[in-house]
């Protein structure tokens, strides 16, 4: 899920349309303020998402382009989102 | 009794709660942002010295003789070309990551050799990274999955060269504080069983420092809506 839809579903987590088999780090998939991972270290846009992340805890392994990528940041720190 | 009013109102907080907390198939929607820091490193000259005897004392050896891996990454790029400050891909990441290394031991006497006591004296993490910022815990290896811990273990596997800097700098084997409060050395290592995590326990009296590959990285979780 992608783009406008996938903000809609991350910003109103009932809205109909959201596929509810959609993996978290493909919810949180596209660009723009509201639709990813907001306050990433490593992004001041806070925006951000992409595709693949386990379905109960563990790593959003690939937040993709616009927010917090995953992995090793300029800092030095790992950074990656999960499902509690 | 409660008011037709106070009924309704009830109820909105009710529904603005669920639409919160839940997904369309009623799942809890719940994440979390996870970051694992760098790790600190003592100039070994300084803790090398008589361990303080007072808190106060303590704490001026933590502000003075702990540098963090932006200090080292800033102060380091003058003399280290490898380094880039930015803009920066992921092999660049990789490479200052395993140059800072090198520049932490031949240039400031940083080693990952800690003296225990200071960190269970002094909030470290807090004090040299910031707020939110807090020494791993015994609880978060207990809530840390499969998943983290591949993950982790992951995002290292080719960053510092396992023949010279990485293993002693960029391991996974952790200080941490247990259940108790003590001190103690766990591993962030995967595939590792859930009761044998933690490998030291009780450290907190030792005031001479260790000389083993033993990472202080502080750790950061923020609730994601």
């Amino acid at each position: 899920m992608r783009g406008l839809a996938a903000i809609a579903c991350a910003s109103f987590l009932t809205a109909a349309g959201c596929d509810s088999t959609t993996p978290l780090g493909q919810e949180m998939g596209g660009a723009g303020a509201g639709g990813g991972v907001a306050g990433a270290t490593a992004s001041p846009s806070g925006a951000g998402g992409g595709s693949g992340a386990p379905s109960a805890g563990g790593p959003v392994t690939d937040p993709g382009a616009g927010g917090l990528r995953a992995g090793l940041q300029a800092n030095g720190s790992i950074a990656y989102v999960r499902n509690k | 009794m409660r008011s037709v009013r106070g009924r309704w109102l009830a109820l909105g907080v009710a529904a603005i709660s669920l639409a919160g907390s839940t997904r369309s198939d009623g799942a809890t929607f719940q994440r979390e942002q996870v970051e694992i820091s760098a790790p600190l490193l003592p100039d070994v000259l300084m803790l090398y010295q008589p361990f303080p005897t007072t808190l106060d004392g303590e704490k001026a050896l933590a502000e003075n003789g702990v540098y963090t891996y932006d200090q080292l990454l800033n102060e380091c790029a003058a003399t280290y070309p490898a380094i880039t400050l930015t803009p920066l891909s992921s092999a660049d990441i990789a490479t200052n990551y395993d140059t800072v290394a090198e520049c932490a031991h031949d240039a400031h006497n940083a080693k990952p050799y800690w003296t225990p006591k200071l960190i269970a004296d002094v909030d470290l993490c807090g004090s040299k990274l910031g707020a939110g910022w807090r020494l791993i815990s015994e609880d978060d290896l207990a809530t840390f999955v499969d998943n983290d811990y591949q993950f982790i273990h992951d995002t290292l596997a080719g960053v510092g060269d396992p023949n010279t800097w990485g293993p002693l700098y960029f391991g996974l084997t952790v200080w941490l504080r247990a259940h108790d409060g003590t001190i103690g050395v766990g591993t962030l290592e995967p595939g590792v069983a859930a009761g044998q995590r933690i490998t030291m326990r009780n450290l907190d009296a030792g005031t001479e420092a260790l000389q083993l590959p033993i990472a202080l990285r502080c750790i950061r979780r923020t609730d994601l809506p």
